[in-house]
């Protein structure tokens, strides 16, 4: 009786077995690599993957969340090996490169059943015509965060302009070891989105709408002679800062006025309420062209083809738009409220609503300002824009020339030889142009 | 006779079979990534390309016509050579002070190598934190004692960086040294202290006739060790200053990294790893070189 038992038992543990492993062959797995590793982004993933896996159980995704350095080696590798993840973060600079070599698959009518009309203007770019990445959140790095009560001290007002921006610097800089201002100056891509602002702000363009490089351009050089003055009014260390400095230092509550990213108002709230409640937000200063132009780009996620070894396309498909829309969309952005900002129009009203219950104390003006992503350019969007009656005029162009140099840190080398080498702005920017005439000309012979 | 010769050839047979394995593993492991990385050097790759058209030997014209590999050069000369010269000094007089007997010689010991023991990504962000200008103890602490009144610029200024990421380095690597130097220091026969000590020796001539010729051929070995070691060193100067200010730390190993991963040019980062494992083969001959004269004197 008792062998009968194990039998039966050794012989429904082997079915068990059986079924099990032929479910698990059944199952098409998704890989999905991406590089948001924020505690609060990942549990969001997790609880996504779950609630994706209940109602599609042949489908099981593998997530895999790496450092921003770290995804860019294992795309490089992958793509080598052919072994890309079906899912993957890709970055502005690689759209053009991957999608020309046949490694996305074209998204367009993913794109057209979540709604084309949705989207925020400029967020999706096409490349040849197509769209090969979906958006899941905005990034605004034109917001001015200012101490408000430094300002009343002070008997400044919000500064509405480059001069009143330099003027408010001065006075906000003291004996107190306070800085008026705070921009990043070191060998990184956020100097060169800040730069960015300036230069587009004073009416310039790294490039024309043909795509000939015109970065000695005046504007150019009004915005790194900006740069130069107001260096004066900073914490002399600019020169190493990159993207957490912008945040970190602003903590110390040692600077008056820091144009930057929504994460730093994120993090005051969480962790220094003091200076969160004596922090208010405005839009940029107006710089010479007349207009206050906000570097926003997106992130996004894009689908790996088959040639680079991709294997469940159809299932990653499937998964990508349950993540990029809906309520998913929605409890990502709230993740660090007001810094993820929901590329499609229809969620965001919530996201304002919700987020700044739950974040900013009910601070919803924090959130609208953060959520204005008016008069935007981006690197690859930034070909001779034009800056009329206080607006950004876009000239459609989209340049797959300047992430090469973005890259190459050549924006922010320049910065450097303005703000550490004390060289002449002009002469900072013929070198600049120098520089990327090199690599544009190589990029064509190629 | 015959029957020996046999037996040697079956005994040399043997040793071949049994060497098989690890020298296969060495190819697959050392000579494979290193033929790879020649080929890439012989052709123009670029960003998501898995090869690209054979350009011969016009990558390596590129980089020694490249200033940014002499400048690369020069810093990689200056960081392996500072830092190494640092950490001998520090570890031979480390090692020296710990050889002698005094109370809490263990703890004192324990703590010197403590800087080795911990993992170099959160040494160097530490570090990173405390030489910060604004939010850095280090500033702090020399402007509270009055040596500074402005905070100096320990990572950003053109002067400063190198020698933050040499004062870094040799914080992270002189224990190495000093465990080596402790480790002969401990095996001299102490007859040889007192017989000098009866002939009337003073201590500098009992450590430059008795101590420094026992040391010197683990100090030179240790020193072309560590002379290697720092000059493929990655992680701490790219997490302290990224290469930065302009290209003031910039080494060959980052260069390598930069030119692979923020230009996409593989070609060229794959010619300067090779003039750079070129570079390090010279540095090993010197080594084996030593090893030899060390044996032979032994």
């Amino acid at each position: 009786m008792a062998r009968t038992r194990l039998y039966l038992s050794i012989g429904g543990s082997l079915v068990a077995l059986l079924m099990s492993s032929t479910a698990w062959a059944q199952q098409q797995v998704v890989r999905f690599l991406h590089n948001e590793t924020d505690p609060p982004s990942i549990e969001f993933f997790n609880n996504a993957i779950k609630a994706f896996e209940a109602e599609n159980p042949d489908i099981h995704i593998e997530m895999e969340a790496v450092s921003t350095d770290g995804r860019l080696q294992k795309v490089l590798a992958s793509i080598n090996t052919k072994t890309m993840p079906e899912i993957f973060k890709v970055l502005p600079e690689e759209r053009f490169e991957f999608a020309r070599k046949g490694y996305l698959v074209p998204l367009d009518d993913m794109v057209d059943e979540i709604g084309r009309d949705d989207y925020v203007a400029g967020s999706l770019v096409p490349v040849e015509g197509k769209i090969y990445d979906v958006p899941y959140t905005l990034g605004n790095y034109g917001v001015l965060w200012q101490r408000e009560d430094f300002l009343k001290a002070k008997g400044v007002s919000t500064p509405k302009t480059w001069d009143e921006l330099l003027a408010g610097a001065e006075a906000l800089t003291g004996e107190d070891g306070n800085f008026g201002f705070l921009f990043p100056a070191g060998k990184n891509r956020m100097t060169g989105i800040f730069l960015s602002q300036m230069i587009w702000g004073a009416g310039g363009t790294y490039f024309d709408k043909d795509l000939n490089v015109t970065f000695d351009n005046p504007g150019t050089v009004k915005a790194l002679t900006f740069l130069r003055d107001i260096a004066k009014f900073s914490p002399r260390g600019i020169g190493s800062y990159s993207y957490g400095d912008m945040i970190n230092v602003y903590l110390t509550g040692k600077i008056g006025l820091d144009i930057y990213a929504p994460r730093l108002i994120a993090n005051a709230a969480a962790n220094t309420p003091d200076l969160f409640k004596n922090t208010i937000a405005d839009n940029m200063p107006v710089g010479p062209s007349g207009v206050a132009v906000k570097f926003v780009n997106a992130n996004s996620f894009a689908l790996s083809s088959e040639t680079v070894g991709s294997k469940n396309v159809e299932a990653a498909r499937k998964f990508l738009k349950f993540i990029v829309t809906g309520e998913r969309l929605r409890d990502f952005s709230l993740t660090v409220h007001p810094h993820l900002i929901p590329p499609l129009k229809g969620v965001q009203e919530d996201v304002i609503k919700l987020g700044a219950a739950q974040t900013l104390g009910g601070r919803e003006e924090i959130s609208r300002i953060a959520f204005d992503t008016s008069n935007a350019l981006d690197f690859e969007s930034e070909a001779g824009a034009q800056f009329k009656d206080g607006a950004v005029i876009r000239s459609g162009v989209v340049n797959p020339y300047i992430g090469s140099i973005v890259a190459r840190d050549i924006p922010a080398q320049v910065v450097q030889r303005v703000v550490l080498q004390g060289e002449d702005p002009a002469a900072a920017a013929a070198w600049g142009q120098q520089r990327m005439q090199a690599i544009v000309d190589d990029l064509k012979k190629k | 006779m015959a029957d020996n010769r046999a037996a040697l050839a079956g005994d040399r047979l043997l040793a071949y079979a049994a060497l098989a394995p690890s020298a296969f593993l060495l190819l697959l492991l050392a000579g494979v990534p290193t033929i790879t990385v020649f080929v890439t050097a012989m052709q123009d790759v670029g960003m998501g390309d898995t090869d690209g058209p054979f350009i011969g030997f016009e990558n390596f014209a590129w980089v020694f016509a490249e200033p940014a590999f002499y400048t690369a050069l020069w810093n990689t000369f200056v960081w392996v050579f500072g830092s190494v010269a640092l950490e001998m000094l520090l570890g031979l007089g480390l090692a020296l002070l710990l050889n002698k007997s005094f109370a809490f010689r263990g703890a004192a010991r324990a703590i010197v190598l403590a800087p080795y023991l911990v993992p170099t990504v959160v040494a160097v962000l530490t570090w990173r934190y405390m030489l910060h200008d604004i939010v850095g103890v280090v500033n702090a602490a020399l402007m509270s004692i009055g040596i500074t009144d402005q905070p100096l610029l320990w990572l950003n200024s053109q002067g400063l960086a190198m020698t933050s990421v040499i004062m870094v380095g040799v914080w992270k690597f002189f224990p190495f040294v000093v465990i080596a130097i402790l480790g002969i220091l401990q095996s001299i026969p102490q007859e040889q202290y007192e017989a000098a000590k009866i002939d009337g020796a003073s201590d500098f001539q009992q450590f430059w006739r008795i101590t420094l010729p026992y040391v010197m051929p683990v100090f030179l070995l240790t020193a072309l060790l560590r002379t290697i070691w720092s000059f493929n060193k990655f992680e701490i100067i790219y997490l302290m200053t990224g290469g930065g200010p302009l290209d003031a730390t910039t080494t060959l190993p980052i260069l390598v990294y930069l030119k692979a991963f923020s230009d996409f040019e593989f070609g060229r980062a794959a010619a300067i790893a090779i003039v750079t494992l070129a570079i390090l083969c010279v540095l090993l001959a010197i080594y084996f070189f030593f090893i030899k004269r060390a044996e032979a004197r032994q």
